[in-house]
């Protein structure tokens, strides 16, 4: 958990590092937010294009529209790229074809937001948020 | 940390995570890039910043750090301030 601090005090989030990949093109490792609260794994289109998808390639993609982030309502395109989630690439997870939701601008304190589509029903999340144990645990599922 | 979960635990740290090492050791600088992307490598700090992920990246590609699997930089986005 990363400490952040608030009007209310310190409190900790289960922020950790993300990759995305497309066939042999992968993206930076970005600043990622585990957010249970979140509908979709969502990411800026700044990353998509340096995955080689351009807008007109974007354009093709299923397209919605999503609210929430960073205020307003944004068109969004949905990729299935495979994520890689954790620091480094002994501990990462791979979630293969995982559906990513580019949108034009990812305001707040992430570049890439797992969230319930389909990032998080594809791991199971444990989090600890007590003065003495403050962590998260990320794990893949098997099918079921 | 093992092989298929990820586990962060500020206390103790239980995962390799030289990019957040990094920036826990040098909260006084990262600070200075409040509202700002910033590109961390490991053992050098900050490399580049930015308003923008792309100001970010071409920075980097300017400066020679091509990305890949073996990228050893990591981009931090360094909150604006107190949030509420």
């Amino acid at each position: 958990m990363t400490p952040m601090p608030t009007q209310a005090g310190m409190v900790y989030m289960p922020r950790t590092w993300g990759r995305i990949v497309r066939g042999t093109m992968i993206s930076r490792r970005l600043r990622t937010l585990v957010d249970s609260g979140a509908q979709l794994t969502v990411a800026p289109v700044a990353v998509a294009h340096e995955l080689g998808l351009s807008d007109a390639d974007l354009a093709l993609l299923p397209g919605c529209e999503v609210g929430g982030i960073g205020g307003s309502v944004q068109r969004c395109h949905e990729a299935r790229l495979s994520l890689h989630v954790g620091p480094g690439k002994p501990e990462a997870i791979t979630l293969s074809a995982a559906r990513v939701f580019f949108v034009p601008q990812l305001l707040g304190d992430y570049e890439l937001v797992l969230g319930q589509r389909d990032a998080l029903e594809l791991l199971s999340f444990e989090q600890y948020n007590q003065p003495r144990v403050r962590e998260f645990v990320l794990r893949a599922m098997p099918p079921r | 940390m093992s092989s298929g979960a990820v586990q962060v635990d500020t206390d103790v740290p239980l995962a390799a995570d030289p990019w957040q090492a990094w920036i826990d050791a040098h909260a006084d600088e990262v600070a200075r890039y409040r509202g700002q992307r910033i590109a961390v490598h490991p053992t050098r700090g900050i490399v580049a910043t930015g308003r923008t992920h792309e100001e970010v990246s071409a920075a980097l590609e300017r400066l020679g750090f091509p990305v890949g699997d073996d990228d050893e930089i990591a981009i931090e986005v360094v909150p604006a301030g107190v949030a509420a």
